[in-house]
């Protein structure tokens, strides 16, 4: 079972091996001002990080610039990531991350709504009745031109969720298969719902490993599996 | 110490507690502070001054909320260990909340 308590973060963290985060999930138009009000303050103090920045920084200890750096996070797939967040990031020069849970993507518009519901991922009242509540595949290529667009299992599930070859196939492995045929790169990471740590299931740690994945997004921490 | 038996410096780190706790998760950004960790083996060892003197900060507000506010708690118990990660990043966002953690640390 892993270790992922007090003592082990405090020592990571004291050692430099730590990363600054902004998790962001439903940001709507009316938070536009409030976002980029946010991420510029952000952008002011400090660099955000790419995949390549993360590699290097796993490989040798360094980051590239000399300000501290953040990562800012956007997660399920929304659509307000490519109407709000993206255009945001963009103007500011930031990096995105954006795990996407590809059932949303795949799911019909006209169906989205109550997927939602079904699969916890929250909704703002505003956009009710906006039609499309998930990005397209077509913005998920788009998108990863230029920020981090990776699975986040496809149903939005979690570790427990995830019993049989079925569920293995269809959570971990095809969501992956379908970035990656998409955008023509290799999805980085993989993250569970609720951020259940690398560590403690075996089987499941396998699977992500096996399905090409090489960073695994913890809750509290990142795992360089691969 | 005061009624509530609480010390002034437990009673400004619950401000922290609450003014993170008090964000919305739909809307808001939660700023989180995440380790870094190898599975495949060892870390390569930091050695710029700087990240080494913010990570010793950032650190000491983990241990700071942990002795304040949780001395009892088992070393392993997660959800204490999440809430002391956002509490030490608080003030990446506009979260209001008095600055209790830099007296000490900063």
């Amino acid at each position: 079972m892993a270790d992922l308590g007090f003592t082990r973060h405090i020592d990571a963290i004291r050692g430099g091996h730590f990363l600054r985060v902004v998790n962001y999930h439903n940001p709507p138009a009316s938070s536009a001002q409030v976002l980029r009000r946010e991420l510029q303050r952000l952008s002011e103090h400090f660099d955000s990080v790419s995949l390549q920045d993360l590699d290097s920084f796993f490989e040798t200890g360094r980051w590239p610039g000399t300000r501290p750096v953040f990562m800012p996070v956007f997660y399920e797939g929304y659509r307000n990531s490519i109407d709000v967040a993206a255009p945001i990031c963009d103007e500011l020069g930031i990096t995105g991350w954006f795990p996407v849970c590809t059932g949303f993507i795949d799911c019909p518009p006209a169906q989205q709504e109550f997927h939602a519901h079904a699969h916890d991922i929250g909704l703002v009242d505003e956009e009710n009745d906006h039609g499309r509540l998930a990005m397209s595949w077509d913005e998920v290529q788009a998108l990863s031109r230029r920020h981090v667009v990776t699975p986040h299992t496809a149903s939005h599930v979690g570790l427990a969720d995830v019993w049989n070859d079925e569920d293995f196939e269809r959570e971990i492995f095809e969501p992956k298969r379908k970035m990656d045929a998409v955008t023509g790169q290799l999805a980085p990471a993989f993250s569970w719902l609720r951020g259940t740590a690398c560590g403690l299931s075996p089987r499941h740690d396998a699977a992500i490993r096996a399905a090409g994945y090489r960073y695994h997004l913890g809750n509290t921490m990142i795992h360089r599996i691969a | 110490m005061t009624e509530s038996g609480r010390t002034e410096k437990a009673r400004r780190v619950l401000g922290t507690l609450r003014a993170a706790m008090s964000r919305s998760l739909n809307s808001e950004g939660i700023p989180m502070l995440l380790a870094l960790v190898d599975e495949r083996g060892t870390m390569p060892v930091v050695t710029d001054p700087e990240t080494l003197a913010q990570g010793e900060l950032l650190a000491g507000r983990v241990q700071e909320v942990r002795e304040t506010l949780a001395p009892d708690m088992p070393d392993r118990d997660h959800g204490g260990v999440v809430r002391a990660l956002i509490m030490a990043v608080h003030e990446l966002t506009d979260l209001k909340a008095p600055d209790v953690l830099q007296e000490s640390n900063g």
